[in-house]
C-alpha cells in the first residue's frame, strides 16, 4: 500500500509545482474549446454588490463562451502610457506593448510579471470611506522574492540569496533572470558524471562524529573482502558472494557504499560548479557544514523536498543541466503568477477527491454539468493557463527562456505585464461562487501509540487527510482541488507542572465556517512555549546581538500559521442569539513542508504555503469579502532568559478579511481505526520517563495551542 | 539569514545522523540562530536509582458530543478591533519613540550602532527611519541593570515605554524559573 501514499504525495507535489496532474495531460485537460459548449456569459451568477470597505477586484477572465476565439493583435500603446497600463503582447513571435485596459476589455488576462508582484491576499485594501488599509507584509514578501530583505524586512547581506520557494515565496522574475544568466555561463555538464549520480538511490551521510568511523569501516571492509577474494580465487566481489554466501551481505553493503562514495564526489563537483559550494571552505569527501548548506540551498533552489539529505530526488535534479532546472523553476514561478492573475485554482488535483476505482482502473475524472446537461471534466486551469502564458511568451525550452532574459534588461521587470488569452473559465465561475471546503481526516487512531512497556504500537494509515474545495453547481458538489493536509494527533506538551506529557490534539469534526481570513497571521505562543527558542542571535547593523525570535510568531513565512490562515469558527446559540466560537483550528500555510507528508499537527490543517496563498486569494476573489485591515493585538510579553530581559511585542494579529456570508467548512470524522472510538482527553505520561509518582495535571491550552509553533 | 540555517544544520550535524533521511523532522527555517533548544523537563531519579517506566494511566474517553471536546472561545466584538488608521500609511518615514525608566544613564544600541545615550532628564528618544526599512531590534544597556531587548516596528509610527530591571528583580520576571532550570540541566548534562 506504500505506493498509494507515494503516488498521492507525488500528485500533491505535481499539483504544487504548477498544476500538472498525475493523470497525464490527455485525461486531465481536454481542450476546452472542443469540449465546452458555448454559453452566453449572462448565465453566470450576477456580480456581488460591493459593500462598504469591499476590496476592489480586477475584472475576471471570460467565462465559457465569452472568450474571443483568437488572440488577435491589439493596437500598440502610446509611449506616454504609464507603466502600470503597459502590457506586453507577443504576436507571431514579435513583442509589442499594448494598453492593459484594452487587453482586459478584449478578454485577455493581464499577467503581472513585475518584481513588485504579490499575491492578491497581500495587496492593500480600502476601509470605510475609501481610507487605505496598508497590508504591511506585502513589502516583506516583495523584498524576499527579490532577494532584497530577510524575513523581518531587514536588508539581506551582500551575496545572500533567499531560496524560499518551498516556503511559499517564489523568486521574482529579476531573480530568475539573474539565475539564468549566471547559470548559462557555467559548464557543469562536462564536469559532472551523471551516470555515477544516477547509479544510486541516495547517498548515506553521517554526522561529524560518525563520518570518519563509517568511512574507515568501509575501507577496512574493502580490504577484508579483497583478501577473501584473493584467497578464494574469485574474479570479482560478486563472484566472492556466490562462492561463499557468508560474504554476500558484506559485499552488498560494500558495493552500495562504494557507488555512493563515487556519487558523492559528483555531488561535490556539481555544488561547486553551480556556485553553491566554496571549495576552499570544504573538506573533500566529508559531508561537512559548508557542503550541507550548499546541498540545502540546491534543494530549496530547485524545490526538492529534502532537508539536506542526499536523496534520489536530489541526485536526479543534480543530473539535470542547470538551465533545465532553472526552466522548471521558471514554470513554477509563472504558474503562481498565472493562478493569481487569472484568479483560478483548479490544478488537476481534484481527481484525488474522486472515489478510488477498482483495481487497475483509472479514477473517474471529476466533472460538472454544463448548460446543455453534459458532464464536462473539471479542467486543470492553472496548468493550461501556465501553458498559454509560456507559449505566448515563446518559452518552450530553457534556451528560449535564456533568450527572453537576455532580451529584457533587469529594469524591464520593474513593471512587466503580459497580455495573454487564458483558457475559458468553466461555467461555474462567477464573482460569488457557492464554495464549500471539506477536510477528510482520513484514517484516525485514538489509542495511545505506546504500550505499557514503552513499545511503539503500529498505527498504519492507508487514507491520509485531504483538503478539498468544492463548488456547488447545478445540484452537484464539484471538486476544484484536493490537496494533502494534516490533522491533529499525539503531540508532546509541557503541562502546568513543568513536565512534558503526550496529549492527543484533536482536529474538530463537524460544520464550521471561515468568516475570517488572515494574511500574514500572528501566532501567540502559549506561556508553556519553550522560552529558549524565543531568543536568537542575528546579524544587525555590524553586530551580532541577541534578539527576540519572531520567526514562529510571525508575521512571516516561518510563522506557526504560515503566510495565511482561515479561522474555523463554530456558530452556536449563545445569549439568546447566535455567536461565533473559536476552538483554535485553522486551515493555514506551513513552512514545515515535510510535515505534509504524513506527520501530525496540533489540530490545525496545514497546507503548503503557496497553496494556502492560492486558496485564500481565490476565495477572496470569488466571494463577497471585506478587507478589515490590520487587526490590533497589542500583545507584549516581557521575559527573562539567561541574565537578560526580552520584550516580545506583537502589535497586530495580521491583515483580516471578512467573508459575508462565511464560507462553510466541514471536517469529516474519517475512519476511526483501532479499539478506542473516542479520543483520550488527558495527558499521558511519556514511556520511560520518571514522573516521581505524581499524576498528570489537568490539560490546559487556548486556541493558539493548536498551531504549536515549531514544536 | 543563511547563517541561521547553517547553524541549525551544524546542530543537526553534530547530532550524528545515521542513514540519510532520518535526520531532521522539520525543515530548517532560513532564519537566524536560535540560541537554546526547547528545554526538556528533567526528571531526577531519587537516590540515583534508574528511571522507571510509569505504566500508562487508564485513559478517559472524551464526551460523545464531537463538537464539545474542549471549550471553544467565544469571539467577542472586542477581539476584533482594527488598528487605529494612520494619518498617512504611505509616508516615506516613520517616527519611533522609546521611553525608558528609571532615570539612569543608558545606551540604546541597534546591533553595533549606538542609537541614543539616555540620561536623567532625557529618558526619551525619537528615531526617524524610512518606512518599511525593517524593525529595529534594540538593546538598552545601563549599569546595574540587566540588558533589555525590545523591538520598534518601522512599518508604522511606533512607540514603547520600557522599565529596566536590576538583577535582583529577575526572580519576579516571567521565565526566570525555567531559565534557571534549563541552566541547571545543561550543567548536569556536561557533568
Amino acid at each position: 500500500m506504500k505506493h498509494v501514499f507515494l503516488l498521492g504525495t507525488f500528485c500533491a507535489f505535481l499539483a504544487w509545482a504548477g498544476g500538472v496532474s498525475c493523470r497525464g495531460k490527455d485525461a486531465a485537460t481536454p481542450a476546452p474549446s472542443a469540449t465546452v459548449p458555448i454559453e452566453p456569459a449572462a448565465k453566470v451568477a450576477p456580480a456581488a454588490k460591493a459593500t462598504g470597505g469591499a476590496k476592489p477586484t480586477p475584472p475576471a477572465p471570460p467565462v465559457d463562451g465569452a472568450a474571443k476565439p483568437n488572440d488577435e493583435p491589439l493596437p500598440e500603446a502610446s509611449s506616454r502610457l504609464p507603466p502600470e497600463r503597459r502590457a506586453l503582447q507577443v504576436v507571431e513571435g514579435k513583442e509589442r506593448v499594448v494598453d492593459a485596459d484594452v487587453a482586459r476589455e478584449r478578454g485577455l488576462v493581464v499577467v503581472d510579471l513585475s518584481d513588485d508582484f504579490s499575491p492578491y491576499i497581500f495587496q492593500d485594501g480600502k476601509g470605510p470611506g475609501g481610507a487605505p488599509l496598508a497590508n504591511r507584509y506585502r513589502a516583506v514578501f516583495v523584498g524576499l522574492a527579490n532577494d532584497r530583505t530577510d524575513g523581518d524586512g531587514d536588508p539581506l547581506p551582500p551575496g545572500e540569496r533567499n531560496y524560499l520557494e518551498l516556503y511559499g515565496v517564489p523568486p521574482s522574475l529579476s531573480v530568475m533572470r539573474k539565475r539564468f544568466l549566471e547559470d548559462s555561463g557555467r559548464t557543469c555538464e562536462g564536469t559532472v558524471d551523471t551516470a555515477k549520480l544516477l547509479a544510486v538511490d541516495g547517498i548515506e551521510t553521517w554526522g561529524r562524529t560518525t563520518e570518519k568511523k563509517e568511512i574507515a569501516n568501509h575501507l577496512y571492509r574493502g580490504q577484508r573482502l579483497e583478501a577473501a577474494q584473493k584467497k578464494l580465487g574469485a574474479a570479482s566481489l560478486e563472484e566472492l558472494a556466490v562462492k561463499d554466501p557468508r560474504y554476500a551481505g558484506e559485499v552488498k553493503t560494500h558495493m552500495r557504499i562504494t557507488a555512493e562514495r563515487a556519487a558523492f564526489v559528483e555531488v561535490e563537483k556539481r555544488l561547486v560548479c553551480e556556485g553553491l559550494l566554496d571549495a576552499s571552505k570544504h573538506k573533500e569527501g566529508s559531508y561537512d557544514m559548508p557542503m550541507r548548506n550548499a546541498a540545502l540551498d540546491f534543494q530549496q533552489k530547485n524545490a526538492v523536498f529534502a532537508q539536506a539529505d542526499l536523496t534520489r530526488g536530489t541526485l536526479e535534479a543534480m543530473a539535470r543541466p542547470l538551465l533545465e532546472n532553472d526552466f522548471q523553476a521558471l514554470r513554477r514561478v509563472l504558474a503562481e503568477r498565472a493562478a493569481s492573475s487569472g484568479r483560478i485554482i483548479e490544478d488537476g488535483s481534484a481527481i484525488e477527491a474522486m472515489p478510488k476505482a477498482r483495481k487497475n482502473r483509472p479514477r473517474k475524472p471529476p466533472t460538472y454539468k454544463n448548460s446543455a446537461g453534459q458532464d464536462v471534466p473539471v479542467p486543470d486551469l492553472v496548468g493550461q493557463a501556465t501553458d498559454a502564458l509560456m507559449a505566448r511568451l515563446g518559452l518552450h525550452a530553457a534556451q528560449d527562456a535564456l533568450a527572453f532574459f537576455k532580451r529584457h534588461a533587469e529594469g524591464d521587470f520593474r513593471s512587466l505585464r503580459a497580455a495573454v488569452r487564458f483558457p475559458p473559465l468553466p461555467e461555474y465561475y462567477g464573482p460569488q461562487m457557492d464554495l464549500v471546503a471539506e477536510i477528510d481526516r482520513g484514517d484516525v487512531w485514538y489509542s495511545f501509540p505506546w504500550s505499557e512497556k514503552g513499545e511503539r504500537r503500529g498505527q498504519y494509515r492507508d487514507r491520509f487527510p485531504t483538503f478539498t474545495l468544492f463548488v456547488n453547481w447545478r445540484g452537484e458538489k464539484v471538486p476544484l482541488v484536493s490537496w494533502r493536509t494534516t490533522v491533529g494527533g499525539w503531540r508532546t506538551e509541557v503541562a502546568a507542572d513543568g513536565q512534558e506529557y503526550y496529549r492527543y490534539k484533536e482536529s474538530d469534526v463537524g460544520h464550521r465556517v471561515w468568516r475570517h481570513i488572515v494574511a500574514a497571521p500572528v501566532w501567540l505562543p502559549p506561556t508553556s512555549a519553550p522560552l529558549g527558542s524565543m531568543v536568537k542571535t542575528k546579524w544587525i547593523a555590524g553586530g551580532y546581538p541577541k534578539v527576540v525570535n519572531y520567526d514562529e510568531t510571525g508575521p512571516g513565512y516561518l510563522s506557526a500559521y504560515g503566510l495565511v490562515a482561515g479561522i474555523h469558527e463554530q456558530m452556536r446559540s449563545h445569549g439568546g442569539g447566535l455567536a461565533y466560537f473559536d476552538n483554535g483550528i485553522r486551515t493555514h500555510g506551513s513552512f514545515d513542508y515535510l510535515s505534509l507528508r504524513g506527520r501530525f499537527s496540533h489540530g490545525c490543517h496545514r497546507l503548503y504555503n503557496n497553496l494556502a496563498v492560492r486558496l485564500f486569494s481565490f476565495v477572496l476573489g470569488h466571494r463577497r469579502a471585506k478587507a478589515l485591515g490590520p487587526m490590533a493585538l497589542g500583545f507584549r510579553r516581557t521575559f527573562y532568559w539567561e541574565g537578560e530581559v526580552y520584550d516580545m511585542r506583537l502589535p497586530t494579529r495580521g491583515f483580516y478579511y471578512q467573508l459575508d456570508p462565511p464560507l462553510p467548512v466541514d471536517t469529516l470524522k474519517g475512519r476511526i481505526k483501532g479499539q478506542l472510538k473516542q479520543p483520550i482527553t488527558e495527558y499521558m505520561q511519556k514511556p520511560g520517563v520518571n514522573y516521581g509518582g505524581s499524576a498528570p495535571p489537568p490539560v490546559s491550552g487556548g486556541p493558539d495551542s493548536k498551531a504549536g509553533g515549531g514544536q | 539569514m543563511k547563517s541561521g540555517g547553517r547553524c541549525l544544520l551544524a546542530a543537526l550535524w553534530l547530532c550524528a545522523c545515521s542513514r540519510s533521511g532520518n535526520q531532521a523532522e522539520a525543515p530548517a527555517p532560513r532564519g537566524s540562530v536560535v540560541l537554546a533548544s526547547a528545554p526538556k523537563p528533567v526528571v531526577k531519579p531519587a537516590n540515583g536509582s534508574k528511571p522507571t517506566t510509569v505504566p500508562a494511566a487508564k485513559p478517559k474517553a472524551a464526551p460523545t458530543d464531537e463538537t464539545a471536546k474542549e471549550h471553544p472561545k467565544l469571539i467577542e466584538q472586542d477581539d476584533l478591533k482594527t488598528e487605529e488608521p494612520e494619518a498617512n500609511p504611505y509616508s516615506e518615514s516613520v517616527n519611533l519613540k522609546l521611553s525608558v525608566t528609571p532615570r539612569v544613564n543608558a545606551l540604546v544600541l541597534w546591533g553595533a550602532k549606538q542609537m541614543a545615550h539616555l540620561e536623567a532628564g532625557k529618558m526619551d528618544t525619537e528615531i526617524i527611519r524610512p518606512r518599511g526599512s525593517g524593525p529595529l531590534d534594540l538593546e538598552i544597556k545601563a549599569e546595574g541593570y540587566m540588558p533589555y531587548h525590545t523591538r520598534l516596528y518601522a512599518d508604522r509610527n511606533d512607540k514603547i515605554g520600557i522599565r529596566l530591571y536590576r538583577l535582583e528583580e529577575a526572580p519576579s520576571l516571567f521565565g526566570y524559573k525555567r531559565s534557571a532550570e534549563a541552566k541547571k540541566a545543561e550543567a548536569e548534562k556536561q557533568k
